[in-house]
């Protein structure tokens, strides 16, 4: 650009705005000292862009300004939130129960047939062949050795383990319990006595001879279960128990295998299980949770009660159940 | 809420680079406290530091545009260091003014002053009504000093050429109502 067409006002804007090389800041600044003109001019564009800069400032403060303000002036009001939660309500909550309340029915539906189905497949327990046959035969006949153990197998208590120790293995061997076969068991019991049983029998029967003072605590062991489970709810009113069941205690761990009514609409909340007094045995009531079992097929499964724990009172002996101690309570 | 937890320091200068204002007020809610905070153990009041920070603001975005800030520390050092300047000088020109007895300066100093303020005002009616596209460009080149490239960008203008042209017609506009404005008067 040359510097003597002063007209330009580029010169004076590039000056003003520090646009300038070192050298044409020098050359211009000789020049502007040299030309009055150019001089005023200068003075009227510096006036200008101050000018502008400062309506820049100020249109941006204002501005900020506005957004303060717009921020401030935003109040959190309770209808806004009301709204928001029906709103939330209406197209979240509302499909959402819609779809759980149909996937309810449907699972329910599906448990029904299964349950229907294994009605079918496990016959009726009760009529046929009562425990107390089975286990009067075993009284009678010989004892037969077990053929197999089962991982699970805990003795029933450990200070009679160490006390008799062979009497604590034929024990443990006789309340072994077989996960897996306790329907297949079930179904055994109706035909002939189970080797469960005939164990059971024998080492009663041995304990009894040789542990006087144990006959108490043996005894404990064997229970009556309550015909019909009692409980302060409606739907266990209803459930039609099959008495010959296993109900197996243990600490830790508690299966109970029955078979539910058909009428039975779901899982109760608690299941109440009360245990008639058998000899000189206290009644005792065990409480289950619904967070501790869960619905499985045509049986209720109760699993991982760390917080269970139950004693039986035997005259004036208490006996609590101790991890990996198991009882077999069956039917007399 | 979230914006203000989140918002790097990264996005709030590409947002001012592309003119992006709602970042104004953000950059305000997140660094109200630590200014307020810091001040008032300085000695100042809520107004006072409320402007240093609203000033602090302006002076960043109008650094981030013409491109004299350089991305050393955080954003919020910077203000801080801005606002702790303005205070220094506000309190320097206080005593000052103390020392002199409230003097301002000399008469003839006064009236070229007052001269120039009414000068100014002229100017910023004029550009009050020169009307949007003509005040956006100036302010984008002279206050914002923003390249030819980036203002065209930013109006949407084709190239920087057609920026030149508009501008040269914006200022010979300007002329014009600064013209009718005197002879009014």
């Amino acid at each position: 650009m040359n510097l003597e067409q002063l007209n330009n006002e580029q010169w004076h804007e590039r000056y003003l705005l520090n646009r300038l090389s070192k050298k044409e800041r020098q050359a211009y600044e000789a020049f502007i000292e040299t030309h009055p003109e150019a001089k005023k001019q200068l003075s009227e564009t510096r006036l200008f862009i101050q000018a502008v800069q400062q309506e820049g400032t100020a249109d941006i403060k204002a501005e900020l300004q506005r957004q303060i303000n717009a921020k401030n002036s935003y109040s959190f009001s309770m209808q806004s939130l009301y709204q928001a939660a029906a709103l939330l309500f209406v197209f979240i909550g509302l499909p959402l129960l819609i779809y759980f309340q149909y996937n309810k029915t449907e699972v329910r539906t599906i448990a029904e047939h299964q349950t229907d189905n294994s009605f079918k497949e496990e016959p009726t327990l009760v009529k046929k062949a009562p425990l107390q046959q089975a286990e009067r035969a075993a009284l009678n006949k010989a004892p037969v050795q077990p053929k197999t153990e089962s991982k699970n197998s805990v003795p029933i208590k450990k200070e009679q383990a160490k006390a008799k120790k062979p009497a604590a293995k034929e024990l443990t061997s006789t309340n072994t319990i077989n996960k897996q076969n306790t329907s297949r068991r079930s179904k055994t019991i109706e035909e002939r006595p189970s080797q469960t049983d005939l164990n059971q029998a024998k080492v009663e029967r041995e304990l009894e001879l040789e542990q006087p003072a144990n006959r108490n605590l043996t005894k404990s062991n064997t229970f009556q279960s309550q015909r019909s489970f009692s409980s302060a709810q409606g739907p266990l009113q209803q459930m039609n128990m099959d008495i010959n069941q296993k109900l197996i205690f243990t600490s830790d761990t508690m299966r109970i295998s029955f078979l539910l009514d058909k009428s039975l609409p779901s899982a109760p909340d608690t299941l109440l299980f009360s245990l008639i007094e058998l000899e000189d045995v206290s009644e005792i009531t065990i409480s289950v949770p619904k967070a501790y079992y869960q619905l499985n097929r045509s049986a209720i499964r109760v699993a991982n009660k760390p917080n269970i724990g139950f004693t039986i009172k035997v005259g004036t002996f208490s006996y609590s159940a101790k991890t990996g101690t198991r009882m077999l309570i069956k039917e007399k | 809420m979230l914006k203000l937890i989140f918002i790097s320091d990264k996005e709030i200068i590409a947002r001012i680079r592309k003119n992006d204002r709602t970042v104004l007020g953000l950059l305000y809610q997140k660094n109200k406290t630590m200014i307020m905070r810091s001040f008032t153990k300085l000695g100042a009041n809520a107004d006072e530091i409320e402007d240093l920070l609203q000033e602090a603001i302006v002076l960043f975005w109008k650094n981030v545009t013409s491109g004299k800030y350089v991305q050393q520390a955080k954003i919020s050092s910077y203000l801080f260091a801005i606002a702790k300047n303005k205070w220094k000088n506000e309190q320097r020109r206080k005593q000052r003014m103390k020392a002199n007895g409230g003097e301002i300066g000399q008469s003839s100093h006064m009236h070229q002053e007052i001269e120039q303020l009414e000068q100014k005002k002229q100017l910023q009616h004029g550009l009050n009504k020169l009307g949007d596209p003509c005040k956006q460009l100036f302010l984008l080149f002279y206050w914002e000093e923003r390249s030819i490239k980036e203002i065209a960008q930013i109006m949407g203008f084709a190239n920087a050429d057609v920026v030149k042209a508009k501008k040269y017609q914006c200022k010979k506009r300007f002329q014009k109502i600064l013209s009718k404005i005197m002879v009014d008067k």
